[in-house]
């Protein structure tokens, strides 16, 4: 299944050749998928190793039928509901509406995706038709209509599709709004929790800051970032993937997102072991090595948890955030389809719910992966 | 020419009321190239007596020099190698080791660095280990690891703080040979701490033990007048030697009871507490029944 987890088999030293021979070392392929949180898959590697066939088989229908099952039960109630809950406007849309939903928001996607292809070819076309013009133009000496003519050129080379943002379009603007939020929200939160950790005056003195300022919602933070951004940030032109409300999201996901992370650097710090910090006062190190090659690997595990945590809660944070700054993301989408108030928007919601689920369990995943890469062995006598 | 001076050194946690006296009345003095084990029960103050030739602790009272100079803070001329190895987890033994010859020979070249870094490592037989983490090594490699960071900066003063008494019987004995071969090739000083009488009498020029707390002070000297190199088995032949080990067995066996008797005189206060009822982790639901009980409870 995966060749390059496999190992060679350990050769004593100058009793044999060394011989290159990569064999399939189910154990060995299991332990990095549970370290990577696939932990679902390896009993099947396990399997395709014959480690235990019988306790695999097992494994493996149990893993895959009690969620399929409670899935299934799901669905039921889902039907159900679609059922009865209705109002005079809509319905909850039935499982089946929802497919149909999802299958119209990719043909629009495909279509809005050529369209906009059309639109630039057809703009190169003509783009390619004035010059020709042009060259012709100056060729016959008329100079002030060539000239006229590349004006035109520029000005249309200076044209943006104007055509609707799909669903896709969103998801990616959400991904890079978490990405600058939750960025910007480490660049604070690391250092900050460092010095809380180190100092005992520092974290008296911030304490209280972040005991207050942990709880606030997203949306009571969003008018003041608002007003910040407004001031610092100049409008970009509409074609600009780096628009204002995009900071104004990011913003919010940063105040929101940081605490987590500060605690927790703080707390790694501060209980750093006594043994590790004597080594460095035996050794008289710097302060700049002692911070980096003691306290910081030492608290990295926890930093982690933090960062963790903080993805979740940006993630969260960020529908919301979009909302209200009316920033292109997952956010904008819902609260779009929930303006147009039909069933089929309503199934677009649900798709939409569905993805920002998936996309904030895959974050997840990537930071338990980091998490555990920086989790070093500890020490045990 | 006596090198490491300790006169009247003393050291307390607390003040007040709190007070807690660990040392009192060190008096110990070394010369340059001496062996010293000092040997007494856990608990009795001797990692405080190490952090404090070390320097990671002011004494709070008396004077700690060392070639005429007093201890100020710590130094890597004075090397410490600690009870439970303290090697950082997250570097390798390589890297360990790098940790102290960067910070000392910080102005030498690279390559020199890293023959130094090599070098040590050799000494404890680690090579084949080099690239390894803490977490892979078995407890004596680690002690030999922590050894390796410690010889690597070629300290005058070694402090092992019972750096052997977490091994087996035979990496103990291995480790103690190297020990004592470094010391002879580089004639460094060195102050072993130890709670095995056969370890320091096997490795060192003079014995001394320490008193039980609170306040424990140095008891009278063994000189191990033994010559080099010394046989383990003929530790326990040689009259001489089994002369001192019964001085000092019988001194801290006599401590021991000293200590007994000390806390037999105290009344041994049984704390007041009254025991759980274990209806408290029952429902409230089901507590609601019993309302008796729960008067109790909320004394407690």
């Amino acid at each position: 299944m995966n060749s390059t987890t496999a190992s060679s088999p350990t050769t004593v030293e100058g009793l044999h050749p060394a011989k290159k021979r990569f064999t399939y070392n189910p154990n060995q392929v299991a332990h990095t998928l549970d370290k990577l949180g696939l932990g679902y898959f390896s009993p099947i590697a396990r399997l395709i190793g014959r480690d235990e066939p019988s306790k695999q088989v097992k494994a493996i229908t149990q893993n895959t039928l009690l969620p399929v099952l409670a899935f299934i039960i799901v669905l039921l109630a889902w039907q159900y509901c679609a059922g009865t809950v209705k109002t005079d406007s809509q319905k909850i849309p039935s499982p089946a509406e929802t497919w149909v939903a999802w299958k119209d928001m990719l043909a629009f996607s495909a279509a809005e995706k050529s369209k906009e292809k059309d639109y630039y070819q057809s703009l190169n076309e003509r783009v390619a038709n004035y010059k020709t013009m042009a060259f012709q133009a100056r060729d016959s000496g008329n100079l002030s209509r060539a000239e006229s003519i590349e004006k035109r050129i520029s000005k249309e080379n200076a044209k943006v599709y104007q055509g609707t943002t799909t669903f896709f379009d969103q998801i990616g603007i959400s991904i890079l709004t978490i990405a600058v939020g939750f960025l910007i929200a480490t660049l604070i939160a690391v250092p900050l929790g460092i010095l809380c950790g180190l100092s005992p005056l520092v974290n008296t003195a911030l304490n209280p800051l972040i005991q207050l300022f942990k709880p606030v919602s997203p949306l009571a933070w969003f008018p003041i970032v608002f007003v910040f951004t407004t001031w610092g940030i100049d409008q970009p032109p509409a074609a600009s993937i780096w628009q204002r409300a995009l900071f104004t999201s990011a913003g919010v996901v940063t105040l929101c997102s940081l605490w987590p992370t500060l605690v927790n650097t703080a707390v790694g710090v501060a209980a750093i072991d006594k043994d590790h910090l004597n080594v460095a006062k035996a050794l008289k190190l710097g302060w700049f090595k002692r911070i980096w090659k003691i306290v910081l690997p030492s608290s990295l595990p926890l930093i982690f948890t933090g960062l963790r945590v903080s993805i979740g809660v940006g993630w969260m944070v960020l529908v919301a955030a979009d909302m209200m700054s009316q920033n292109q993301g997952l956010g904008k989408f819902v609260w779009d389809m929930y303006q147009n108030g039909d069933t089929a928007s309503t199934a677009q919601i649900i798709i939409a719910v569905l993805f920002i689920g998936a996309i904030g369990f895959m974050l997840d995943r990537i930071m338990l992966v980091f998490q555990r890469l920086v989790t070093y062995e500890e020490q045990s006598i | 020419m006596i090198y490491i001076d300790l006169t009247n050194v003393s050291k307390s946690f607390g003040s007040g009321t709190e007070q807690t006296d660990i040392l009192t009345d060190i008096n110990l003095q070394v010369k340059k190239g001496e062996f010293i084990a000092i040997v007494g029960y856990s608990g009795t103050g001797k990692t405080t007596l190490i952090s404090l030739l070390a320097g990671l602790t002011k004494p709070s009272g008396g004077t700690i020099a060392v070639d005429g100079a007093s201890v100020e803070g710590p130094s890597p001329q004075r090397g410490v190698v600690f009870q439970n190895y303290s090697l950082l987890p997250w570097f390798t033994v390589k890297d360990n080791v790098a940790l102290s010859v960067n910070e000392v020979y910080g102005d030498a070249s690279k390559s020199e660095r890293e023959q130094r870094i090599l070098d040590s490592v050799e000494q404890v037989n680690l090579t084949p280990a080099l690239s390894k983490r803490p977490g892979e090594l078995s407890g004596g490699m680690r002690q030999r690891t922590s050894v390796a960071r410690t010889l690597a900066t070629n300290p005058d003063i070694l402090l092992l703080d019972e750096p052997l008494s977490a091994l087996d019987a035979l990496t103990r004995s291995v480790i103690q040979d190297q020990i004592l071969e470094i010391w002879q090739k580089r004639n460094q000083t060195i102050i072993l701490i130890t709670n095995d009488v056969d370890e320091a009498l096997y490795m060192a020029d003079r014995v001394i033990p320490l008193s039980v707390g609170p306040g424990a002070t140095l008891g009278p000297e063994v000189s191990v007048d033994l010559p080099r190199p010394r046989d383990r088995r003929a530790l326990h032949t040689n009259p001489s030697a089994r002369k001192m080990r019964h001085e000092l067995i019988s001194y801290l066996l006599a401590q021991k009871e000293k200590e007994r008797l000390q806390q037999s005189n105290e009344p041994v206060v049984l704390p007041n507490i009254s025991p759980i009822d274990i209806s408290m982790h029952k429902p409230s639901w089901f507590r609601g029944l019993r309302p008796k009980k729960r008067k109790v409870l909320q004394s407690l």
